[in-house]
């Protein structure tokens, strides 16, 4: 980051990017220290099934007896690693070849950017399924699968900023220098893509927390007995007359920590996006 | 044409740089659904010329006319689509990449915008010994000292070092650029329009600066400007160039005393003068219309349509660059005589002047 930090002054300015990144944080926490938070084993029969919330039980018990809250602590561990690790394959793999294709241009480039396209044409739960239906399921090849699902538009999203950087006379300098095409790219585009890039992998985030719910909840992301918010929901929703507490306390555990992450995207875009920044003309 | 030495020349000694025939064209995208061919646009056009050991180049001409693209061009930044560059003997379109990549600690360059040339997220010591870690020139405390030691002989505090290009002026910036380029030991500078983008204040002190460095290290320099004030000062030769294509070149005392193309006269009618009676006197000429579209130049001669000698043979026959004199060489069907005062307007038009074919409209 560049000195006086554009962050910074969007947290102080902004309310809502403050409550964002506190509750961010604050789920971040949960996710972090889960085993020692957890009240009780999230995997263990401890009571009666779906018991009403009591001072031993604070959300009360789910359906085959085990702690609600327990299991919503470990769930927010399950979506973190899989948000975070599956928008690092995203991210790494489209970076990678969005740079590829535009500074190698030519056959190369059509070569990934058809790939990317036809990747793009399948809804993004779409493509997780299939990828799941070739590695089998597990959080392991969720992530996986979310994250492969996400290269295209970070590709997209890469090939565009390193096109516009091509043309700068600072690129053009490094070339002039007799600069190799791995330094130009490590040294003179890579750092400019960053604040786009990060942007764009907080707004992932949310979406890699929503479709690891919806995997989960088919039943082909995490395995059970793990805890995992899309999988409560899946088993809570049988429930839902009697204990509807079941299905709707992992809902808004989703919908929270999804509502925070979008916003935090918003606000670090309002602070870095680099198509606001004035471009220096000339002839 | 180039080789036109005074008659006390020394021996002459095989050009650094030789430039011949140069092209460059640049296809531009569809702009509909047409089928045929993508059109072309050609910015440079045919261009040749040597540069010798410790002489400053210059290539002047408005904006537009192809400066940058030939500089560009000749480092191959991209290479050029047809011709042949020779850098010290070797032709430059026969170099591997490897090799080329090498070769290109001698010649280096200096850009117009000073702040967009730099890496703003490097410190001055960074950028300026980005070109020695390339080539791997100095290393540990050597490296340092040199960087320290170019900063001072561009005129900038060493211990600016550690700063980020932003907290700079444009002035200090070009002067970062400088440092840059002389880090290497090149034995040839492009320099784009190195002061064009600075207050008016500023430029005279690199300007200054260049005239010194040339002297201290004896470099060979092409450069590039827009702005003949600019040249006058520095250049040994100066080439003028309009619409991809070279118009003249001269000796500079010969071509601010003698210009010989229209064109040139033209561009130093506007040249303010230092004496205040010549001053008085100059009457400058001002060229109707703008620059043709390099997408559709004109016929023969491509100044023709702002031209106010124009002729029919101009439309029909290009005129190509040949001496004129001792040190001068120009591109025109009817070049000015020797004796016209480059300050002065030109007669009036005749009565009925032979129109010159209406300059081509540009494509939609
Ligand atoms: N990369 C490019 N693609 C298309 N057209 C270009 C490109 N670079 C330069 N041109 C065109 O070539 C012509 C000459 O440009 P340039 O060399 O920058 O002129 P100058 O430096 O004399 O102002 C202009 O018409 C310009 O629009
Ligand atoms: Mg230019």
């Amino acid at each position: 980051m560049t000195a006086r930090s554009p962050i910074l002054a969007e947290i102080r300015r902004s309310r809502i990017t403050q409550a964002a990144l506190l509750l961010t944080v604050l789920y971040c926490v949960v996710a972090l220290a889960g085993p020692w938070l957890a009240p009780h084993d999230p995997t263990s029969m401890l009571a009666m099934p779906r018991r009403p919330p009591s001072e031993r039980f604070w959300l009360g018990t789910d359906e085959i007896g085990r702690d609600l809250l327990s299991r919503l602590i470990h769930g927010a561990r399950v979506a973190f690693t899989v948000a975070f690790l599956a928008t690092a394959i995203g991210l790494l793999g489209g970076a990678v070849l969005g740079l590829i294709a535009a500074y190698f241009a030519g056959y190369i480039d059509s070569a990934i950017m058809r790939t990317m396209d036809i990747l793009l044409a399948f809804p993004g739960l779409l493509l997780a399924l299939a990828i799941i239906a070739i590695l089998g399921p597990g959080l392991t090849n969720a992530m996986i699968a979310i994250g492969i699902g996400g290269i295209p538009e970070y590709a997209r999203l890469m090939r565009g900023e390193v096109l516009s950087l091509l043309g700068r006379d600072h690129v053009l300098a490094a070339r002039a220098m007799g600069a190799s095409d791995l330094r130009v790219m490590w040294r003179h585009l890579i750092p400019f893509t960053v604040p786009t890039m990060l942007v764009y992998s907080t707004s992932q985030l949310a979406r890699a927390v929503l479709t690891e719910a919806g995997l989960s909840y088919l039943g082909l992301g995490v395995e059970p007995p793990t805890a995992s918010w899309g999988g409560m929901i899946a088993t809570g929703q049988a429930h839902m007359l009697t204990t509807p507490m079941l299905a709707i306390a992992p809902g808004l555990a989703i919908m929270g920590l999804v509502f925070a992450l979008n916003m935090l995207g918003d606000s670090l875009r309002d602070a870095l996006d680099p198509h606001q920044r004035p471009v220096v003309g000339r002839q | 044409m180039d080789r036109m030495p005074p008659a006390a020349a020394p021996p002459e000694r095989p050009p650094l740089l030789t430039v011949e025939d140069l092209r460059m064209q640049f296809p531009l995208p569809r702009t509909s659904l047409r089928i045929g061919p993508r059109p072309v646009l050609t910015a440079v056009d045919g261009v040749s010329f040597a540069i010798r050991r410790g002489e400053v180049f210059s290539l002047v001409g408005e904006s537009g006319s192809g400066k940058s693209t030939t500089g560009r061009a000749i480092l191959r930044l991209p290479p050029p689509t047809a011709g042949r560059v020779t850098f010290d003997g070797r032709d430059l379109s026969q170099v591997r990449p490897a090799e080329m990549r090498r070769l290109r600690r001698r010649m280096q360059m200096i850009f117009q915008d000073p702040l967009a040339s730099l890496n703003r997220r490097m410190t001055v010591d960074e950028i300026v010994a980005e070109p020695m870690d390339i080539h791997g020139l100095a290393a540990g405390r050597n490296r340092a000292a040199r960087v320290r030691g170019l900063l001072e002989r561009v005129g900038l505090k060493p211990a600016w070092g550690n700063r980020y290009p932003h907290e700079f002026s444009g002035g200090q910036l070009q002067r970062v650029g400088i440092a840059r380029a002389l880090a290497v030991e090149p034995d040839f500078i492009v320099a784009d329009e190195p002061v064009s983008a600075l207050d008016v204040s500023v430029q005279a002190q690199v300007i200054n600066l260049l005239a010194r460095l040339r002297r201290e290290l004896g470099l060979t320099l092409l450069l590039i400007a827009h702005d003949l004030a600019v040249v006058r000062h520095l250049s040994d030769r100066v080439a003028v160039m309009y619409l991809g294509r070279l118009v003249e070149i001269a000796d500079c005392d010969t071509l601010f005393a003698a210009p010989r193309h229209p064109y040139t006269r033209a561009l130093l009618s506007a040249v303010p003068l230092p004496d205040p009676a010549a001053e008085a006197r100059r009457r400058p000429i001002l060229l109707e219309g703008e620059i043709p579209s390099p997408l559709a130049p004109p016929s023969g001669c491509r100044f023709r349509t702002r031209c106010w000698k124009a002729q029919a043979l101009c439309a029909e026959s290009a005129p190509t660059l040949r001496p004129l004199g001792p040190g001068s060489a120009a591109a025109c069907h009817f070049p000015e005589p020797v004796g016209t005062e480059a300050v002065s307007a030109p007669a009036p038009p005749q009565p009925a002047p032979p129109q010159p074919a209406p300059p081509q409209p540009a494509p939609p």
